[in-house]
C-alpha cells in the first residue's frame, strides 16, 4: 500500500483531471483489517486521496462495519443497486459527480446480485438486477448534463461487457470481482472497460480523451505492477506499521 | 447371298473393328483423368483461413486500442480491486 500511494502520487503531480477509484471488496479479508473493521484500508484511501469506493460482496459481510465507516470517510462508498428490502431506499450513495478540471464526471457503483451477494449480505437488503439500474442511473447522470460516465462495477468482467454493450453513454467501466488483469484496452463500442487483478499488487491506469460532444475520441490502459521500484511512502508506511499483520 | 456367307462376312467384321479397338487401345496410352484429387492439406488450409477470418471480425468488435490518447481534454482514471484487506507487504 506504501508503494500505491508513492506510484499515486508521482502520477498527480505530473497530470491532470486524475480520479482514483476502488472497484470493491476492499476492506477486509486478512486479520490486521478485519480487526480494524475496515479501519486500516479506510484510514490508507483517505491518505491517498480516493476519490470514490464501490461495494462488493465481501464488503457486505461486515455489514454493520461497513456503515460505520461510510460515515467516518471522506470518499464516498458506492452502490446503485443496494436497497433496503422492506423501503426500496438505497443502502449507500448511488453515485457522484466529481468536478475534474472543469467538467464534470459521474461515478456510479454497482455490486453483484448473484449468489456470492445473497450468501454475505443482510436479509434486508437486496441487490437489484445491475444492468437494469446501469440504465437507470446513466439516464440520471446524463439529466445533469455530466460530461463523462464512470461505472464502477463489483459485477464482473462478463456482466462488465454486457452493460457496455447495452447501456449507451458510459465512458469507462472500471471492474473488479472476476480478478482479471486487463493488461491492455478493452473497448466495447465507446466504453473502455479496465480491471486491475486483485490484491493491490496493480495500480490500473485508463485514459479517455473526449471529443467536443463528449464521446470517447481514444482511449489507453494498462496494469502498473506496484514492484519494488515503488519507493514505500513514509506516511502510509507509518501507518502499515501502526496495523501489524 | 446365302445366309452362311452373311454370317462369315458379319463375324469377319467384327473380329476386324475388335482387333482396330485393340490396337488403337495399345498405341495410344490411357489419359489421365483431367480433374486432379484435391491435396490433403486444402480442408485444414480452408478451415484455418476461416478460424482467421473470425478472429479478424471478432477482433473489430473488441478491439484493443494501442496509441495513447490525445484530445481538447483527458481524463485518467487511476483503479484498484479486490484488493481484500491487503496491506502489506501487497502494493
Amino acid at each position: 500500500m506504501a508503494r500505491r500511494a508513492t506510484a499515486i502520487q508521482g502520477y498527480r503531480s505530473k497530470n491532470e483531471h486524475v480520479l482514483v477509484l476502488d472497484a470493491g471488496d476492499a476492506l477486509f479479508g486478512q486479520p490486521a483489517s478485519d480487526k480494524s473493521e475496515g479501519r486500516a484500508l479506510v484510514e490508507a484511501m483517505g491518505l491517498m486521496k480516493y476519490d470514490a469506493m464501490a461495494i462488493g460482496e465481501r464488503d457486505m459481510a461486515h455489514f454493520a462495519a461497513l456503515l460505520d465507516r461510510s460515515r467516518e470517510t471522506a470518499f464516498p462508498f458506492l452502490s446503485a443497486n443496494l436497497v433496503y428490502t422492506s423501503t426500496n431506499k438505497p443502502v449507500f450513495t448511488p453515485y457522484v459527480v466529481r468536478d475534474v478540471g472543469g467538467r464534470k464526471v459521474a461515478v456510479i457503483g454497482l455490486t453483484p446480485s448473484d449468489e456470492s451477494f445473497k450468501a454475505l449480505a443482510p436479509a434486508d437488503v437486496t441487490a437489484s438486477d445491475p444492468v437494469e439500474t446501469a440504465r437507470e442511473y446513466v439516464a440520471k447522470a446524463r439529466g445533469e448534463k455530466v460530461d463523462a460516465i464512470v461505472i464502477l462495477s463489483h459485477l464482473g468482467n462478463v456482466l462488465d461487457r454486457k452493460i457496455a454493450s447495452e447501456v449507451e453513454g458510459i465512458t469507462a467501466i472500471i471492474g473488479g470481482h472476476s480478478f482479471d488483469l486487463l493488461q491492455e484496452t478493452l473497448q466495447i463500442g465507446s466504453t473502455v472497460i479496465g480491471q486491475a487483478g486483485y490484491g493491490g499488487e496493480w495500480l490500473g491506469e485508463v485514459t479517455v480523451a473526449l471529443d467536443a460532444e463528449g464521446r470517447v475520441s481514444s482511449a489507453s490502459a494498462r496494469l502498473i505492477p506496484l514492484s519494488e521500484d515503488y519507493a514505500d511512502d513514509p506516511e502510509l508506511a507509518a501507518l502499515v506499521a501502526r496495523y501489524p499483520q | 447371298m446365302s445366309n452362311k456367307r452373311k454370317k462369315k462376312q458379319a463375324a469377319q467384321r467384327r473380329a476386324q473393328s475388335q482387333q482396330q479397338h485393340q490396337t488403337k487401345q495399345t498405341a495410344e496410352p490411357r489419359k489421365k483423368p483431367t480433374v486432379r484429387a484435391k491435396p490433403r492439406w486444402l480442408w485444414p488450409a480452408v478451415a484455418g483461413v476461416l478460424i482467421l477470418a473470425a478472429l479478424v471480425v471478432a477482433g473489430a468488435l473488441v478491439r484493443p486500442s494501442l496509441s495513447k490518447p490525445t484530445g481538447p481534454w483527458t481524463l485518467t482514471i487511476l483503479h484498484t480491486t479486490d484488493v481484500a484487506g491487503y496491506i502489506d507487504p501487497c502494493g
